[in-house]
């Protein structure tokens, strides 16, 4: 069991502070993703979990017990390095063995457990072999499984899948989600990339400018984003924004008068937001439904139109300069110069204060 | 075959194109001159070895070991010189020397010597054979010649220093480059600055103060005052932490988070990987130390701690010149280093070359 506390974490390097007081809470066998655009402290935060960087300000715990002044080597973690750092002049074996060397395990416990991961990640006809005699994929196995051997209280991973190409990028955030499930352990992953991150996660950490925007489960942050950061981040291609002024209050949803076309309705708590106030309407390429121009809420004229097949996108423009991306399954016999009519759904729309960024909350259903 | 065959596929290489042009042949030039200017000494140095004690003495030019014939007559207690007479009509005739008397000499044919005759010595031209002294080789290194030299012992000694010295400096400087390199901590700039620059420091301005130091510390007229005072060079230290520098950051929190003390991370994984510079660091100082003559002329004064360098020196005396000696010794002497550098300097080359991390 192994549970992973943050409070009000800080860090500094000089008079640089790069993480802003973060608080979170890891449960036993929960696989976290700490997700957000390069520079935001991800893995600046990995690195002070592992004992890697030290911590400015707060406290970790590991099961309830402070380690902050406990090194590296002692806090029983095990890390995955995205230019994996296999060590170079050691055979696949070695590589493995030797983090099981240093805590002077038996010599048989070692063997059984280094031949034990190299079945589970299929490298056992690998272990001869040194690191550079290995392909981009066979290093990134071999990297897991040096933190596989040592069945550590948590897995922290660094972006580990950043230096593969796209078809083996899959493959591996397959394995290692089957991975998780089969050993069942804590385990903490960096990522730029939403993509791994929605899938694997089961629970994503958003980072953004050494803050935590949110943190909760994937679909609850699709579906329901804290404020526009975390909406445009969160989702492929980002969700639309227009700006417009609230129109209207009611209990249960908030109506928005955008610069041109039918005022639309989102369904969210008007809490925090006034009838005048600058707000940004904000809605997914892949929630809306076409229509004819004078059906829709609003008009738009399409500039490109990419055809994938089992899928469509639409590149739109606004009369005034604004752009509007469309997801469509299937295809489309909408083409260029078309203009088309857009309704959105006030049940999958957002609403995001144009000075706070603050959104709307929306009801869980 | 095909040994040679790569050599000379090595030695005619040529810049892009098949043929020679202007840029090969003055690349191929500079390295026959650089060639020429390193071996010629040594060559010599060689060929002179093998000349006898009195070839030496007289300052013979010639590259060949020539040795004046003598022979052995009846009627004369020791062996004659053999010379050449050249006649009025120009024919020359072997004779040998039996004294000298003015400005003539007295001579015997060596088939009648009961039949001494005088000649102008300016007709007498002298016998020569190439005859190579192999001796000058084995008299010192067997013990047997009359000289003090003892090239079993000498030979230990520099071995002895040579190695353990060698082995001590890139513990030391490697361990110092590893803190340099890898680890964060106040004044570590001004550290690699003070250590580089004792280089500015003449080794003989300190030459009396160290001695006094080694003198204090029991270790004159041992080998450990040659072999401690040296240990840490800032040639070293700068040299293994620039190539340290290099290696990965990534690879060393790899083995943190593996649960290996900072000494394993230095030992298994920054030692290995530092090979190449260490090999170059090697062999600069297995250089250094086998040709080091200062510092233990200074230290050893008793010749059983004499190293080969101070021996060889031991045999130029106010009384003796033992020049035939010295050079064959001394070409014994070049052999280790020599061997040395062409075992390791191929880690210098695969160190140029780099292995790549990822």
């Amino acid at each position: 069991m192994a549970t992973l506390e943050l409070l009000d974490v800080y860090k500094s390097y000089g008079d640089v502070e790069v993480i802003h007081g973060i608080d979170m809470s890891v449960d036993h066998g929960e696989f976290v993703v700490f997700v957000g655009p390069s520079g935001c402290g991800k893995s600046t935060l990995l690195r002070m979990i592992a004992g890697l960087e030290n911590i400015t300000g707060g406290e970790i715990r590991i099961d309830g017990d402070r380690i902050n002044e406990i090194p590296a080597a002692q806090r029983g973690l095990a890390m995955v390095f995205q230019s994996y750092a296999l060590y170079p002049h050691m055979s696949v074996q070695q590589n493995l063995s030797f983090g099981l060397e240093n805590l002077r395990m038996p010599k048989d416990e070692i063997k059984q457990r280094v031949s034990r991961a190299a079945r589970m990640l299929q490298i056992e006809q690998l272990l001869e072999r040194r690191p550079g005699a290995l392909s981009g994929g066979q290093r990134q196995r071999v990297a897991i499984g040096r933190a596989v051997v040592r069945e550590p209280k948590i897995f922290l991973f660094d972006e580990p899948l950043s230096n593969l190409d796209a078809e083996l990028r899959v493959k591996m955030r397959v394995e290692i989600a089957s991975l998780h499930q089969r050993i069942s352990n804590t385990m903490i992953y960096v990522t730029h990339d939403q993509i791994e991150a929605m899938t694997m996660a089961d629970k994503i950490a958003v980072l953004n400018d050494g803050r935590m925007e949110q943190f909760g489960r994937p679909l609850d942050i699709y579906n329901r984003p804290v404020n526009r950061f975390v909406a445009g981040f969160i989702g492929s291609p980002r969700m639309n924004f227009l700006p417009g002024v609230i129109k209207e209050i009611q209990p249960d949803h908030l109506v928005i008068q955008l610069k041109e076309g039918q005022p639309v309705s989102v369904s969210a708590s008007p809490d925090g937001f006034q009838i005048g106030d600058k707000v940004d309407f904000g809605f997914r390429p892949e929630h809306i439904s076409i229509t004819s121009p004078e059906n829709g809420d609003f008009k738009a004229s399409v500039t490109a139109v990419e055809q994938l097949g089992g899928e469509s996108y639409l590149y739109c423009n606004l009369s005034e300069s604004e752009q509007v991306t469309i997801h469509m399954q299937g295809q489309t016999e909408i083409s260029r110069n078309d203009t088309i009519g857009i309704k959105t759904d006030e049940k999958q729309t957002h609403v995001f204060h144009s000075k706070t960024g603050l959104a709307g909350l929306k009801s869980q259903e | 075959m095909s040994g040679f065959s790569t050599i000379w596929t090595f030695l005619s290489r040529t810049r892009g194109r098949n043929r020679l042009d202007w840029a090969d042949i003055l690349s191929y030039g500079y390295l026959l001159v650089g060639v020429l200017i390193i071996l010629t000494p040594v060559f010599w140095m060689f060929m002179s070895s093998l000349k006898s004690e009195g070839a030496l003495l007289a300052s013979d030019p010639r590259l060949l070991p020539y040795d004046h014939m003598k022979v052995e007559l009846e009627g004369f207690r020791k062996p004659l010189s053999l010379f050449f007479l050249t006649k009025d009509d120009g024919t020359k005739e072997e004779v040998a020397f039996v004294r000298a008397k003015g400005l003539n000499a007295v001579v015997v044919k060596p088939d009648k010597p009961s039949e001494p005759f005088e000649v102008k010595r300016s007709l007498l031209t002298p016998k020569e054979t190439v005859n190579p002294h192999w001796e000058n080789y084995t008299d010192p290194t067997l013990g047997t010649s009359l000289s003090i030299f003892n090239f079993p012992r000498y030979f230990f000694n520099s071995v002895f220093v040579t190695s353990i010295a060698t082995a001590l400096t890139l513990l030391i400087n490697a361990m110092a480059a590893f803190a340099l390199s890898k680890y964060r901590f106040r004044g570590q700039k001004a550290a690699i600055l003070i250590i580089i620059a004792t280089l500015l420091i003449p080794p003989t301005v300190i030459l009396v103060p160290l001695f006094i130091v080694v003198k204090y510390f029991g270790m004159f007229n041992s080998l450990w005052g040659v072999i401690i005072p040296g240990a840490a060079t800032p040639t070293g230290v700068f040299l293994l932490r620039q190539y340290m520098l290099t290696l990965p950051d990534e690879l060393l929190e790899a083995a943190r988070m593996d649960a290996a003390s900072e000494w394993k991370i230095f030992w298994r994984i920054v030692f290995p990987l530092a090979l190449p510079a260490i090999a170059v660091l090697a062999i600069l100082s297995v250089i250094w130390r086998w040709n080091d003559f200062l510092w233990p002329l200074i230290v050893l004064t008793e010749s059983e701690v004499f190293t080969l360098q101070i021996g060889l020196s031991t045999f130029k005396g106010e009384l003796n010149d033992n020049t035939h000696y010295l050079l064959a010794m001394t070409v014994l002497t070049l052999l280790p280093v020599t061997a040395v550098f062409a075992f390791l300097q191929k880690y210098i080359t695969t160190g140029i070359a780099g292995t790549g991390m990822k």
